[in-house]
């Protein structure tokens, strides 16, 4: 008895044994390894038609893996409840509030440890710092003087935290002046942003 | 040190006990390792650049959340193409690319007479061919004959039979067959 296409194709022990004694099954052994060869040459052709750009997708992967960190950190705030709803706002604020004491805090630290070297840049920095805080405590009140459109607060909140990582990190890692005031100049403007959606809803209600 | 070649490549274990605590300089390692590969694994069964690269996306994705559970760091290659695989017909799901064979084609069907000679070689072009076989038969047909999985992994894979695996193979064979012989014939004529 000859062995079926389906043992030649994955042939087990018996099959390999047979084959050895078999001319007949041999050959079609050797016709199916001849049409497997080729089979696989032009296969592995389309890997020379579409070189992988290792460097590109390497970077596309580790923004993915911040955004997912990020995602982590926010998405709790997301699916809460109507009822924590209440309290996350609040809970925000405080992070929010710490957040930027910290920030105020390292800003001063760093100013006073260059007192020496005390330029514009720092006078800006100062000044940004300021403004962070007044437009902060403007979202605040907005927000505890109306209680809607908590989404779109959570949407603030969770970006002002991601704007936050990346300005510790400024700080952490000693980046040039120029680099915090632009970290500074992009935190105010999200809170600008918010502060004036905030009041044309207020205005509309 | 990085040795061998495609999944094949050894890494250092002291590299991936790194990964596993979250090193992103190891995780980068193994990415800069077994990525490519990856690619090719699935762009030869998915034949498209972009979702090719969406698949090594994802799957590395899964390798690095997942990575911190891998016992055996000796395999860390078949386990990382299986990952891919697993990504990629999950994919090729999503976009109904995959359909399910009819149920009678899954019956095993015994032929002797698929390998009676070497047909391919009247064949003018088998890329062509290749690109007539459904997205299920040439799935099989790619990770049976290139990437050298067993019909019981494809069937776990497809979440199948291994009557449905050998049942695939043998009709992307049985089809290959048709369409060289048809082409044979054509390029005879002219």
């Amino acid at each position: 008895m000859h062995l079926s296409d389906e043992q030649l194709l994955a042939p087990d022990k018996h099959s390999h044994f047979h084959l050895r004694k078999c001319q007949q099954c041999n050959a079609r052994y050797q016709h199916l390894t001849s049409i497997r060869g080729q089979i696989k040459q032009v296969v592995s052709r389309s890997d020379d038609i579409h070189p992988f750009n290792q460097d590109h997708a390497w970077q596309r992967l580790k923004l993915s893996l911040e955004d997912a960190k990020g995602v982590t950190k926010t998405s709790p705030f997301i699916k809460v409840s109507n009822v924590e709803r209440t309290n996350f706002w609040r809970n925000c604020s405080i992070a929010l509030a710490a957040s930027l004491l910290l920030m105020v805090f390292i800003g001063f630290d760093n100013l006073s440890s260059s007192q020496h070297g005390f330029d514009s840049q720092n006078e800006l920095l100062t000044q940004l710092i300021n403004e962070n805080n007044q437009l902060q405590k403007q979202v605040l009140n907005l927000n505890s003087a109306n209680n809607q459109n908590k989404a779109q607060l959570a949407l603030i909140s969770a970006t002002i935290q991601q704007h936050d990582l990346s300005l510790q990190q400024a700080y952490l890692v000693n980046k040039a002046d120029v680099e915090k005031i632009k970290l500074w100049q992009q935190r105010k403007d999200i809170l600008k942003r918010a502060t004036s959606a905030r009041k044309q809803t207020q205005i509309s209600i | 040190m990085v040795t061998g070649s495609g999944f094949n490549q050894d890494i250092s274990l002291n590299i991936i006990e790194q990964a596993q605590a979250g090193d992103m300089n190891a995780i980068e390692c193994i990415y800069r390792t077994y990525s490519e590969p990856c690619h090719f694994l699935a762009l030869r069964l998915c034949r498209d650049k972009a979702l090719s690269e969406d698949i090594v996306h994802d799957a590395f994705m899964n390798i690095i959340q997942q990575i911190s559970g891998l016992k055996d760091r000796a395999v860390i290659g078949g386990w990382i193409k299986r990952i891919v695989t697993n990504v990629a017909i999950n994919k090729l799901r999503k976009y109904s690319r995959i359909e399910s064979l009819p149920s009678k084609d899954e019956e095993m069907l015994v032929s002797h007479n698929l390998f009676e000679h070497q047909w391919l070689d009247i064949c003018d072009d088998l890329e062509k061919l290749m690109t007539n076989l459904s997205v299920t038969t040439r799935t099989v047909l790619i990770l049976h004959e290139i990437e050298g999985y067993t019909h019981q992994e494809i069937a776990e894979i497809f979440d199948k039979t291994e009557s449905f695996s050998k049942a695939a193979l043998s009709r992307a064979y049985t089809k290959l067959k048709q369409l060289a012989l048809a082409q044979g014939v054509i390029y005879a004529s002219k």
